[in-house]
């Protein structure tokens, strides 16, 4: 059985996040029983918690209204928490609904990265400018000022010749603000358990598809957080900014570097 | 210049990557630099590709403030002399010439094998098995205009002992251009035009001028989608949602590629 805390070793060395589902059958009646998975490649990790989301790359609305070329959605699990969270920046909605709609939810740790570079151990950027020259994919792992790990894939990755220096600039990609704040999440879970226990008592579960679709709830209001980083070998970073326009840089705690591992 | 690339390779699950040299006459905001870009989305007909990042690149080309909600992607061909930088958010299309790269190197990383081929498989188990333990997929699918489409999986399916799996790739978007010969050549040929008449009217000392002056906005803004409901039983649904949009069409070949 995978722990959460060999999961969170395994994320810090480098590994890959996957979620494989099992939907209840008697909640996702539209469909024949089932399994599916997600890549799980943003991860906001405190301690021993994390929450961790697809890319907004997900095209089906839970409402399955007509297909939309802009809409984006992503789905984000926790394993501490008793909730999922859907969300959308670009459509400005956040849904909430109840992690037992699934059957099983197993997280699944993927040994497909190896760490190449570490702040304030490695001096020279030369490990990450092969990396990069060999067209490997990197993704990093921040630690910000407030103990947050941020995990995030490297959407462009560049370096400096001869300068010793690289500049990593990851996905375009947005949270609900929510997941970066403790005491929001264990609201929002006190929310979640009131809410079952009265849908529970109103009524008989004899339709668990009925209590779980009552169960969810709409966080009006949500705010979205940028995953938009830019990331420096000097120890500076900024977030949701435009480099050369808005810089107002803030330092990370530690950063590591990880490329894919790459196939003999 | 441009690297070649094998197409056997990504028919045979090979990831697409390009690293790239800017000019540094150029680029002139930046040091001299070296930067990459994975390409997963890729249309390939014959041996001609385009292929494009995801829609994920924050950054402006005219680095304006930053916008949580806009989102571009970059494109780049084996075969043409033109990328295109592209926002479906910002409703823009930008062609700009290979030249203002240094060097553009392709590179083929063998890290997906194939899994499932809809010319061999009957049974989905090797596809069951993948999704079950974690591993991430994409397809080639070969339209009936005989365009073979390279995606990846953003959730994969299978159905519990039905033999039958349903993938539902990434949503993303592609100028429709993307998918005619005929009108990949007439932008190439535009192109051409433009830049060959800004240098006999221009004394070229400033190439930085050059490639930024011969830019072609907005060509076509027609996107395709990228979003396709592929199923093991030979149908596939493009740009619709299964259930409430149900008009699958019939694939001529598929290969679903696993992670290795």
């Amino acid at each position: 059985m995978t722990t959460d805390s060999t999961i969170i070793d395994a994320l810090l060395s480098g590994a890959s996040l996957r979620l494989v589902l099992h939907p209840r059958n008697d909640v996702q009646t539209d469909f024949p029983d089932m399994y599916e998975v997600f890549d799980l490649r943003h991860v906001i990790l405190k301690d021993d918690k994390f929450f961790a989301k697809t890319a907004s790359a997900h095209a089906i609305p839970v409402n399955f209204s007509t297909y939309d070329i802009t809409t984006a959605l992503s789905y984000a699990y926790s394993s501490y928490y008793s909730y999922v969270v859907n969300s959308s920046h670009t459509v400005g909605s956040a849904r909430i609904y109840h992690k037992n709609v699934y059957e099983s939810l197993e997280f699944t740790p993927v040994d497909n990265f190896e760490l190449i570079w570490e702040f304030g151990k490695d001096t020279e950027s030369a490990a990450v400018e092969k990396a990069i020259t060999e067209g490997r994919q990197l993704k990093i792992a921040l630690l910000d000022s407030d103990g947050y790990w941020n995990i995030h894939p490297v959407h462009m990755p560049s370096f400096h010749i001869g300068k010793n220096y690289f500049e990593l600039f990851t996905d375009q990609d947005a949270i609900p603000g929510f997941l970066h704040n403790e005491e929001a999440l264990m609201q929002l879970e006190d929310q979640m358990k009131e809410t079952l226990k009265k849908v529970m008592r109103d009524y008989s579960p004899r339709n668990m598809r009925e209590v779980f679709s009552k169960v969810g709830f709409q966080c009006e209001g949500t705010e979205f957080y940028s995953i938009f980083y830019t990331i420096r070998s000097n120890g500076n970073y900024l977030r949701a900014r435009t480099v050369l326009k808005q810089e107002d840089v803030y330092h990370y705690a530690a950063l590591k570097v990880f490329a894919d591992k790459t196939i003999s | 210049m441009a690297s070649s690339i094998n197409i056997d390779d990504l028919l045979a699950g090979a990831s697409l990557r390009v690293v790239l040299h800017p000019h540094r006459d150029v680029q002139v905001d930046f040091p001299d630099m070296i930067e990459s870009f994975d390409l997963p989305h890729i249309t390939l007909i014959g041996d001609r590709f385009f292929a494009k990042t995801a829609n994920r690149h924050a950054l402006s080309f005219q680095f304006k403030d930053y916008d949580l909600k806009a989102a571009f992607s970059y494109a780049y061909s084996n075969h043409y002399d033109y990328v295109v930088n592209f926002s479906q958010t910002e409703g823009f299309l930008r062609i700009c010439s290979k030249n203002a790269y240094e060097e553009i190197t392709f590179v083929a990383s063998k890290n997906y094998d194939l899994v499932w081929d809809s010319e061999n498989n009957q049974s989905v188990k090797s596809v069951e098995a993948a999704i079950l333990s974690g591993r991430k997929l994409k397809i080639a699918l070969l339209d009936a205009d005989d365009i073979w489409n390279i995606h990846p999986i953003h959730m994969p399916s299978f159905y519990v002992d039905k033999n039958f799996f349903e993938l539902f790739s990434e949503q993303d978007s592609m100028p429709d251009f993307f998918r005619s010969l005929n009108e990949l050549e007439v932008i190439g040929k535009k192109y051409n035009v433009l830049l060959k008449d800004y240098l006999r009217t221009n004394t070229p000392k400033n190439i930085n001028t050059a490639f930024s002056e011969v830019t072609m906005f907005n060509p076509d803004l027609e996107l395709c989608s990228n979003y396709y409901t592929v199923r093991s039983q030979g149908d596939y649904l493009h740009g619709k949602i299964v259930i409430t949009q149900e008009e699958p069409e019939s694939y001529k070949s598929l290969k679903v590629f696993a992670e290795a």
